[in-house]
Order: C-alpha cells, then sequence, then structure tokens
C-alpha cells in the first residue's frame, strides 16, 4: 500500500510529532479517506476515523492496519461493497478467508481470488464457481447472440484472478489455457495476458500463448495510487485554513513542495522542479489560490464558472485585451481554466441566478433550427428576441427580461457559464500579496524554468501561471524584468495590459 | 439597461395591428406539420415573426428598423401561412378521400 513519503520522514525523525500530526489532521473531514489510504496510518487513528459520521468505510477496510474487530464485523456486512473491501484486506486469517469464499456476491469472490495467500483448497473452490459462472453466462449470452445476430464470446471475467494467482495449481492452470484466451476482462486485459502475466506460469505455457497471439510481454500495471488520486494527506495539511503552524513547519522541513507557497514559512531549501510537481500544484489548488484571487483588484477581471455535462465544469477568468484559449474538454486539465478535481470549495462562489444580459448571451450562437426539437414556441420566441436585443434593434421590456431569465433558465441548465465570484480571504494563507519578494521570484523562477522545459502540456500551464503573475497588481518591476525575458505571446500579452 | 432607461415611441396602433396579424399567421405556421422540416429554408423571416409576436406580448420594444423590417415581411408571411395552411389542407383532404373510400 503507498505512503505519504513526507509523513513517512518525520514518523522516521520524530515518531511522536508524526502521531501528533495525524491526530491534528484526522479532525478535519477533508483529510480523512487520505490518511485511510496512506499505508503507515496505525490502527488507532482508522478507528478515530471510523467514529465520523461518514467514514472511508472501504479505504480502512483495505487497510493493514484496520482494528481486527471491524474486518470481523464486516465479514458479514450487509453492504456487499464492505465485504468486498474486506476481502481485499492483506491481514485476513485463513479462516476469513474460508468464509469470504462463501460468499453469495460474485463481486466479493472475485476480489478475493486476486489474494496471493489463498489455501489450494480456497483456490479449488473459487475455480469451481468460476466455471460454473462463466458456464452460465456464456450460454445465456449464446442466445441473447443468437438472436441479434452478434458474435458469441465466452465470458471469463471470475478468472483472472486465479490467473494470475502464483499459487494456482497446475491442472487449474492447464483447464484456463484452454479458455478462450482473448476473452477480455473489465480492464481490456485478456485472459491469455493476465495469465503471461503469472509468475509461475512455466515457459511452455508461455510459448502457447505467444503462438495464440498473447503478447510475450508483461503487462504494465494500469493500477492507480490511489493515494496520489486522493491527495497526499500531508498536502492536505497545507489545505486546510489555520492548521497548526509547527506541523507545516515539520512538513516544509520533510521537504514538501507546498511549502513553497506558505507566506508563513522562509524560502529555505526547496526541492521544486515545476513540471514534477505540477499535477500536485493542480490538484490542491494551492497555486490557484495563490495567483487567482487578486486579479480581482484589477477591476476588470471577470471569472466564469463553465457547468457541462458534456465538457465537464471548469472555472476560468477573462480580462479584456487578453486572449486566453480554452479547449474544455471532459476528463482533461485544461491549462487556461481550473477543471480538475472539480468540487464545492470556499474561495469561490458561483453566482447561478443569471441576468437577462446573461441570458441574451446564451441564446447568442444559437439557431431556430438547434431549437426546433424542443416543440415549444416559447424557447423559439426568446431565441428571436434574444437575437434581435442582441444585435441591438430592440430593446427588452421589464415583462421581457423576466421572461427571457425564466426561458433561459428552463432551458439551459446544462451548457451554461455563471458568474463566479473570488473571495480572497477564503482562499488564505495563500496570497500572492502576502508572500515574499525572495518567494515571489523563487516561483516564478521555477514556472519559468517549467515553461522552458517545453514538456507536453506542462508548458502551457506554465504559461498560464506566468500570465496571472504579470497581471497581478502586486507584481514587482524585478519580476516584471523576469517575464519579459519569456518567449510567449500570451505573457507579453498580460504584460502589456499591466504596463501600458 | 432596461427600456425606461432610454426614450422610445410606443408601437404605433397601427403597427400593433400588423403585429397581432404576424402572431396569427405564426399561429398557423407553427401548427402545421411541416414547420419543423421547412423553418430552416425560411429562418430569417421566421424569426423576425417571432420577433413580432414579442412585440405584440409586449415583450419588446422595436426600433426603428424592425418596425420597417416587420411591416415589409407581413406579406411574405401571410404567403407563408397560407403555403403551410393549404398543405395542411391538402393532406387532410387525402386523408378525407381515402376514408370515404374505405367506406364505400
Amino acid at each position: 500500500m503507498p505512503t505519504d513519503p513526507y509523513l513517512d520522514r518525520i514518523e522516521e525523525q520524530n515518531p511522536e510529532l508524526y502521531l501528533d500530526l495525524l491526530s491534528s489532521l484526522i479532525k478535519h473531514k477533508i483529510a480523512n479517506k487520505s490518511i485511510a489510504r496512506h499505508g503507515r496510518t496505525p490502527s488507532e487513528a482508522l478507528s478515530t476515523i471510523l467514529k465520523d459520521s461518514d467514514p472511508p468505510i472501504y479505504e480502512i477496510l483495505q487497510h493493514p492496519n484496520c482494528p481486527r474487530e471491524v474486518l470481523e464485523a464486516n465479514l458479514r456486512s450487509p453492504d456487499s461493497f464492505n465485504r468486498m473491501s474486506t476481502a481485499s484486506n492483506p491481514n485476513l486469517d485463513q479462516s476469513q478467508i474460508e468464509s469470504l469464499a462463501k460468499d453469495d456476491d460474485a463481486s466479493v469472490k472475485i476480489h478475493l481470488s486476486r489474494r496471493p495467500d489463498l489455501s489450494e483448497g480456497v483456490i479449488r473452490e473459487l475455480f469451481e464457481w468460476a466455471k460454473k459462472e462463466s458456464r452460465e453466462e456464456t450460454e445465456q449470452w449464446s442466445s441473447i447472440a443468437e438472436e441479434t445476430g452478434e458474435e458469441a464470446t465466452q465470458k471469463t471475467s471470475w478468472f483472472y484472478g486465479i490467473a494470475k494467482n502464483p499459487d494456482t495449481p497446475r491442472d487449474i492452470i492447464e483447464a484456463l489455457l484452454k479458455f478462450d484466451l482473448k476473452a477480455e476482462d473489465y480492464d481490456g486485459s485478456t485472459l491469455g495476458q493476465t495469465l503471461m502475466s503469472n509468475p509461475a506460469l512455466r515457459e511452455e505455457d508461455k510459448a502457447l500463448l505467444s503462438i495464440n497471439g498473447v503478447p510475450p510481454k508483461k503487462l504494465e500495471s494500469q493500477e492507480v495510487n490511489m493515494l496520489e488520486h486522493e491527495g497526499l494527506p500531508s498536502s492536505k495539511a497545507f489545505e486546510i485554513p489555520d492548521f497548526p503552524i509547527q506541523f507545516i513547519q515539520a512538513l516544509a522541513k520533510a521537504g514538501h513542495p507546498f511549502a513553497l507557497f506558505h507566506p508563513d514559512l522562509p524560502l529555505g531549501e526547496f526541492p521544486t522542479s515545476f513540471n514534477d510537481y505540477l499535477d500536485y500544484f493542480i490538484k490542491s489548488e494551492i497555486i490557484y489560490r495563490t495567483l487567482w484571487p487578486e486579479l480581482i483588484e484589477r477591476g476588470n477581471t471577470k471569472f466564469f464558472y463553465l457547468r457541462s455535462s458534456h465538457e465537464g465544469d471548469a472555472l476560468y477568468f477573462h480580462v479584456p485585451g487578453l486572449k486566453l484559449e480554452h479547449n474544455f474538454m471532459r476528463g482533461e486539465m485544461t491549462y487556461n481554466s481550473m477543471s480538475y478535481p472539480f468540487i464545492d470549495r470556499d474561495w469561490v462562489e458561483v453566482i447561478e441566478e443569471q441576468d437577462a444580459d446573461d441570458v441574451v448571451a446564451l441564446f447568442e450562437y444559437r439557431t431556430i433550427d438547434e431549437f426546433i426539437d424542443y416543440e415549444a414556441e416559447e424557447i423559439l420566441l426568446a431565441l428571436s428576441i434574444s437575437h434581435t436585443v442582441s444585435s441591438n434593434e430592440a430593446e427588452l421590456t421589464e415583462t421581457g427580461r423576466e421572461f427571457l431569465k425564466s426561458e433561459g433558465s428552463t432551458y439551459f441548465d446544462d451548457d451554461v457559464e455563471y458568474h463566479a465570484r473570488i473571495l480572497p480571504e477564503k482562499a488564505l494563507p495563500y496570497s500572492w500579496k502576502r508572500l515574499s519578494e525572495e518567494k515571489r521570484i523563487a516561483i516564478t523562477k521555477m514556472v519559468i524554468e517549467g515553461f522552458n522545459e517545453k514538456i507536453d502540456t506542462k508548458y502551457q500551464f506554465a504559461e498560464h501561471f506566468l500570465v496571472c503573475i504579470a497581471l497581478l497588481p502586486s507584481t514587482s518591476d524585478a519580476i516584471h524584468s523576469l517575464l519579459e525575458e519569456v518567449d510567449s505571446r500570451t505573457v507579453r500579452e498580460a504584460l502589456n495590459i499591466s504596463n501600458p | 439597461m432596461s427600456a425606461d432607461s432610454k426614450t422610445f415611441n410606443p408601437p404605433t396602433a397601427e403597427f400593433q395591428a400588423i403585429c397581432a396579424r404576424v402572431d396569427g399567421y405564426l399561429t398557423s405556421i407553427t401548427a402545421s406539420e411541416e414547420f419543423i422540416d421547412l423553418s430552416s429554408d425560411n429562418e430569417e423571416l421566421l424569426q423576425l415573426a417571432f420577433v413580432a409576436r414579442g412585440i405584440f406580448r409586449e415583450l419588446i420594444v422595436p426600433s426603428k428598423e424592425l418596425v420597417d423590417a416587420i411591416t415589409g415581411a407581413e406579406g411574405e408571411l401571410k404567403n407563408l401561412a397560407e403555403e403551410f395552411g393549404e398543405s395542411e389542407s391538402e393532406e387532410d383532404s387525402d386523408e378525407d378521400f381515402e376514408e370515404e373510400d374505405e367506406e364505400d
């Protein structure tokens, strides 16, 4: 199970401080899931988290330090996800494993079959069950395929854990080799590829698999590091307002990259490569909390929030005279907007109330044809009058404004751009103004370095942050001089706007 | 900016009458089964008709250009309404005819 490297360093140097830091973090709900995903969280801390009203139970049940009584109680939990998570816990004893092998739920058995500590008896029991399930589903699928004219394929998803297990007995491996080796599991890998990844597989079996078109190389693990996905617990400490400074200082000493953005810490040594830490900076929003709020002091910066089921949600700003490219795509991080992971946050308020001018803008690029299928005359009327208003051929009456607002909110609850209000006081302690000039220069240099490395889309994120730095009213002339050396049209535009 | 903040000449009674008539034409056009198919060919004209409906319902105060455009398009909209209406009634009469045949 992955661990938080910064917490590990503190634990190694000062175990007492580590426990105090964990106890302090546990008090904050936003940190609980990531603490439960940190592989070295002690049993007591997990028990404390369990007392919460809505604890991250799946994570706790999979944790190697999950209290034994909690595991025992969840062997027969009415929630199959709890039993599935229990089946993945590395510290089950054989009687607990045997109990789960008799579970009625297929997913519980599949999770159990992936364990490296199964007895031969349990493997055989799970294989017999998997064979039965496979036969039944394949038969069912064949009759459907016959009716629909599709090609019938063998269903083999239940075998993948057993196929991967080095302890699987020889006769079962031989039986598995006779199944459809090209049948795909949920993650897209085939039964043949899964067998190939079994370290106990004989050379002659590998040769047979190769002849059958299975790639000889072991598949790259597609497992996601859930700890990184959730955010390190130590990173959560930097996100929590007023988190005790002694812990923040300890994390800074352990080399946490967010220390660079904390105004109450000295510059010190920072091991910071912008491109290495970009994902953390973005996901934790520390960099946005530092660079965005004071843009409102410019007076002409407007923030927007796009809500779209197709493109995903995004938060971004507009400054007159500056062209920031936007290419919103669901699941993609876009460099001129904050799009991942989009959750409610204290420092941003979305203004959902639209005024008539906003609604006119919503209609602006659409045609009658696009709306005709709604079969509602009101929407066509609203479309027509808003086009006429936006081309200045008419003026809305008060009744007209109300009509347009009501039609707009009925039809545009998706793909809508709302105004957003940034609350700088809620973004604290992060603030460009509050940082020392020494730190501001260090951050600017780090981002410039990241930009100059020109890696993937990372340099475009760097460009965005350099644009922000150029636009911020409190950026000094010394930093402007650094930015003038950057080879970017957008950064130059931002500098021109700041120093006309 | 609301209508109250600018001085507009209120639409004349004559223009109100035009809008009322256009509103009627629009009703027959949108009621027609052909409406969805033919709307893209007449998009601009239909838009004007909807604007006239907006004026008739006192949702917008038109500019002089808009008054001229709607006044100028009234004849065309009337023709369009008749066209839509005719195709509708032709279909109806066909159906009636078929029904009569069946009865025979």
